[in-house]
């Protein structure tokens, strides 16, 4: 098994992003770095509405109005993809970053049998293929995440939600791209359902050694496929490091909140503040502070302590 | 496609069928009015004196097979319904009432068709594209533009249409279908004259029922573009022009071919009106010319035609729509 490289894929520097509405803008990413790195799994996890999926779809440049990127870069390579032409933008998408989608139950063509929707992807890229060429490689993508050829010929209605999920993930296999961003992709499915899911999706991301940025809200199943996680709150890291040594030595309130509110049979606990006033005191300005050897913290304040 | 399902919607049109040709039956056997007699009255009133009026009543109706009992009337008509025949004309007495309004029916068939593709086509594309990114803005109010055009009947829309493309600046005919006294053939020449007489009619009725279609295309659009496998689709570097063509239109669509198939009805009254002031030869100005003259039988087969074509064309659509969208499957 290769671990994670030194290079960087992805580089995130100062993202801001906002939903611009008549009544309010909404500061839904607010000032982010990050760095995702070869063959690396970077988790992100965070409550709805802590700006994760904005974050995804700022970087893939899928934003729809009123979001809008504000500020920062986002380097893929050494190209910023935020100043990018849409037609160089659309080479590199697939090809290079691929991406699984967090409604992967609506994300098909409800109207298109998946072969077409195969199909069109690889013909979008300018792939030529043999009708035989074209069956093998699709074949070969859904083996990937155990699903059969036969289900090419079909409607999207007419799988269950755990083979969408899985034809989405071979999906983003098809063009063996070098970034995955996956949206909670395993959020729609059921207990048992996601843990196979994402066993499936890191074992054939594995497979192509592509990097991957998956965003989930659930720790304990982030922390089964993660090298290093980050913690989102209102729009902000608050914690990052890795995977390991952020679970045995969490130093931010919220992050400790969100593992402890991982469900446990003895004692059930809430992520929501007993103290909300406290809450306000979790993000103060200033960057990320290293505490360990690759282990940032954001500066907080709480009634007794000030600390970083 | 389930043969069941098909055997039951087929049977369902038999029964429209069936059901609307009872009530034509009814309805004019239900009039006050007596065709015979009123034919009468019109001839007497241009002068001509009619000798013996009372016996040529009865023979007509005995003729005719007015005097029979009801039921004996219903019976016979039904029977000859199947067999095609509408009875004779009044107007046009020795010619049948089918073959009245068969030599009208390609004329109307044509103009409805035409002006219904055109306006459905341009309208979806229309409406589609108002909301599609990267459309020119000045290109949206195309929209706009078509909207007023919606609120105006389709008769006053033809009367304009005449005044000014006709009356006032000869670019079009006034009326008719061909140009009378030319040679009509298989050729260009004879296709460049029947569109040239067409295009004041095709367009009064596109005009009016464009921005419609455009309006309602806009609003779905504006939904699908929103929709998760659009999204998914610009993710993975589909083209522009096939995202267009085959994931926003292509579902959007689906709710308009609905809507063209309840449409249907309004769409044929419309076309009557257009073909009275076009004086276009089609089942319209048959129907206006058998109002004018009492022409009972001939009346009744074009209300039964209007009825069959509205009924055909819901079952069309009813049998093609599982096809465009699979995930309508119809069970028994």
């Amino acid at each position: 098994m290769v671990g994670p490289g030194s290079e960087v894929v992805l580089e995130i520097e100062a993202l801001r992003i906002h939903y611009e509405m008549q009544a309010a803008t909404i500061r839904a990413v607010d000032g982010v770095d990050l760095k995702v790195r070869g063959n690396e799994v970077l988790g992100l996890a965070g409550e709805s509405g802590s700006g994760k999926s904005t974050l995804a779809l700022g970087v893939l440049r899928l934003l729809r109005p009123p979001g809008r990127v504000v500020e920062g870069r986002v380097r893929f390579g050494d190209v910023d993809l935020l100043a990018l032409e849409e037609r160089d933008l659309r080479a590199l998408r697939w090809r290079q970053f691929a991406y699984i989608p967090q409604g992967s139950m609506s994300a098909l063509n409800p109207v298109m049998r998946l072969r077409s929707q195969f199909a069109d992807t690889l013909a979008a890229h300018g792939e030529r293929m043999q009708p035989a060429a074209m069956q093998e490689r699709f074949t070969e993508v859904l083996h990937g995440v155990g699903l059969e050829a036969d289900i090419l010929p079909r409607y999207p209605h007419e799988l269950s939600g755990g083979m969408r999920q899985r034809v989405c993930i071979a999906l983003a296999l098809l063009l063996g791209p070098r970034l995955i961003i996956a949206d909670e992709p395993t959020s729609a499915l059921d207990v048992i359902s996601q843990r196979v899911v994402l066993e499936t999706l890191a074992a054939a991301r594995q497979a192509i050694g592509a990097s991957m940025l998956l965003i989930g809200h659930d720790l304990a199943l982030l922390a089964q496929v993660t090298d290093r996680l980050g913690v989102m709150y209102a729009g902000r890291i608050v914690e990052l490091g890795a995977t390991g040594q952020l679970f045995a030595n969490a130093r931010h309130p919220y992050t400790q909140r969100l593992i402890s509110s991982i469900p446990d049979l003895h004692d059930r606990r809430t992520i929501s503040s007993d103290a909300p006033e406290a809450e306000a005191q979790w993000l103060l300005e200033g960057p990320l502070q290293e505490v360990s050897a690759g282990h940032f913290v954001r500066p907080w304040q709480t009634a007794g302590e000030t600390a970083s | 496609m389930n043969p069941r399902y098909i055997g039951r919607r087929l049977a369902t049109f038999l029964l429209t069928i069936f059901v609307a040709s009872t009530l034509n039956f009814a309805i004019t056997r239900l009039t006050p009015q007596d065709p015979i007699a009123a034919l009468l009255g019109r001839m007497a009133s241009r002068g001509r004196t009619v000798e013996d009026g009372g016996e040529i009543v009865a023979r007509y109706r005995e003729r005719l097979g007015l005097d029979a009992p009801l039921a004996q009337q219903y019976v016979s008509y039904l029977r000859d319904l199947l067999q095609g025949d509408l009875g004779y004309s009044l107007a046009f007495f020795p010619i049948k009432a089918e073959a009245v309004i068969l030599r009208a029916l390609p004329w109307t068939l044509g103009l409805l068709s035409l002006a219904t593709l055109l306006a459905f086509a341009i309208g979806n594309l229309l409406g589609a594209l108002a909301v599609w990114p990267r459309v020119p803005a000045g290109f949206r109010w195309l929209v706009y533009l078509s909207m007023p055009f919606s609120a105006i009947p389709y008769y006053l829309l033809a009367l304009i249409l005449v005044y000014v493309f006709a009356l006032n600046w000869s670019l079009f005919p006034l009326g008719g279908s061909f140009t009378v006294g030319s040679d009509r053939g298989l050729n260009l020449e004879t296709l460049a004259d029947l569109l040239h007489h067409a295009a004041l009619p095709v367009l009064s009725v596109v005009l009016a029922v464009v921005g419609f279609w455009a309006l309602s295309m806009r609003g779905i659009m504006a939904t699908v573009l929103g929709d998760d496998y659009l999204i998914y689709a610009r993710a993975r570097g589909l083209r522009s022009r096939r995202i267009f063509s085959h994931y926003a239109m292509r579902n959007a669509m689906l709710p308009q071919v609905t809507a063209l198939a309840i449409d249907f009805g309004r769409l044929i009254s419309g076309q009557v009106l257009v073909e009275i002031i076009f004086n276009y030869p089609g089942v319209g100005w048959v129907l206006y010319n058998a109002l004018r003259a009492a022409d009972f039988f001939v009346i009744q087969g074009v209300t039964l035609f209007m009825v069959f074509t509205v009924a055909v064309a819901t079952l069309l659509l009813d049998l093609v729509y599982p096809l465009l969208d699979p995930r309508i499957r119809y069970q028994s």
